[in-house]
């Protein structure tokens, strides 16, 4: 165990602002990823849907 | 007509190049890998931060070494296979090929981005600055602007067979990149440190380091793998909206 306190956790030696600015825009870059593939498989399996839906609209007699 | 009447007879290495094949299965495999990832990161944080001690002579401020090498060596280990892919589908002009090498595109961006990001984070307080026009950061910067320039190619091109055609083409050409890379810091004077791992000569870096980077570097590689074969899976429905196997499986859905 390297810390004594939460605050030297968050201090990280001085170097806080250096290690949890990597950190930090990671973990940021990673979510943003994750919840723009969610959506976009999300919006393509809608539209499939949506394409069957209105097919079978024009179809109906 | 013998062989197509066949398909599922013997070793059939193309089986997995069909659409709905591919989408299924990488459906069952997209859990298995983000669920490792989440894993394997945990595991690697506690490590980097619980685990390896102190650096003598960096302090903390090393510890941006457990996400800063890893997301190096998987914007170059994306792109080697980005171009793999593009390769085959140059070759054999299989769709799934193509659709891979778009798909891992933007992750490889992502994490050439990241790369850079965390160096420079790291690079103020090892070595004053956070940016220096040397042939490590140069050469990472050009495979940032490599991934968005095939990315920018692909989408100018509406027809997609010829987009992944010329966008396959630049993602080769670029490959020569990658060992250049990877080279730099022995080819020229660097302010960059040299790899403190590498084949055939042990780590100069203690052991619980070695232990954290690598954990984590197993994090980003199962990451990437769930990232990109979900994107391939969007891409595919995308592109195959309207035929068949699309229809049946809204079908199955509704």
């Amino acid at each position: 165990m390297n810390w004594g306190s939460w605050h030297e956790f968050l201090n990280m030696g001085g170097y806080g602002r250096y290690v949890w600015g990597a950190y930090g825009v990671v973990a940021i870059a990673v979510a943003i990823e994750i919840a723009g593939l969610r959506a976009r498989l999300a919006r393509a399996r809608r539209s499939s849907i949506g394409g069957r839906a209105r097919r079978n609209a024009a179809s109906a007699p | 007509m013998q062989a197509i009447n066949q398909p599922r007879s013997g070793f059939h290495l193309f089986r997995y190049s069909s659409p709905p094949e591919f989408y299924r299965l990488a459906g069952k495999a997209v859990p298995a890998f983000a669920a490792l990832a989440a894993l394997l990161a945990l595991a690697g944080l506690y490590l980097g931060f619980f685990v390896a001690p102190t650096d003598a002579q960096q302090g903390e401020a090393y510890r941006i070494m457990f996400v800063h090498v890893p997301a190096a060596w998987m914007a170059m280990f994306v792109y080697v296979v980005m171009a793999f892919w593009a390769a085959l589908g140059l070759v054999f002009n299989t769709r799934i090929s193509a659709i891979m090498a778009s798909a891992l595109a933007p992750t490889g961006a992502l994490m050439a981005f990241l790369s850079l990001w965390t160096g420079a984070l790291w690079g103020r307080p090892a070595w004053g600055t956070y940016w220096d026009w040397d042939a490590r950061m140069t050469s990472t910067l050009i495979l940032l602007f490599l991934y968005m320039g095939f990315m920018a190619l692909h989408s100018a091109i509406d027809d997609s067979r010829r987009a992944d055609r010329a966008a396959g083409v630049l993602a080769l050409v670029g490959v020569v990149n990658v060992p250049i890379i990877y080279f730099s810091v022995q080819w020229w004077n660097s302010l960059h440190q040299g790899s403190s791992i590498s084949l055939g000569r042990a780590p100069t870096i203690a052991a619980p380091m070695l232990a954290a980077m690598l954990v984590m570097a197993l994090a980003f590689w199962m990451y990437c793998i769930a990232a990109a074969l979900t994107r391939a899976r969007a891409i595919v429905l995308e592109r195959e909206r309207g035929s068949e196997w699309v229809r049946a499986l809204a079908g199955e859905r509704a």
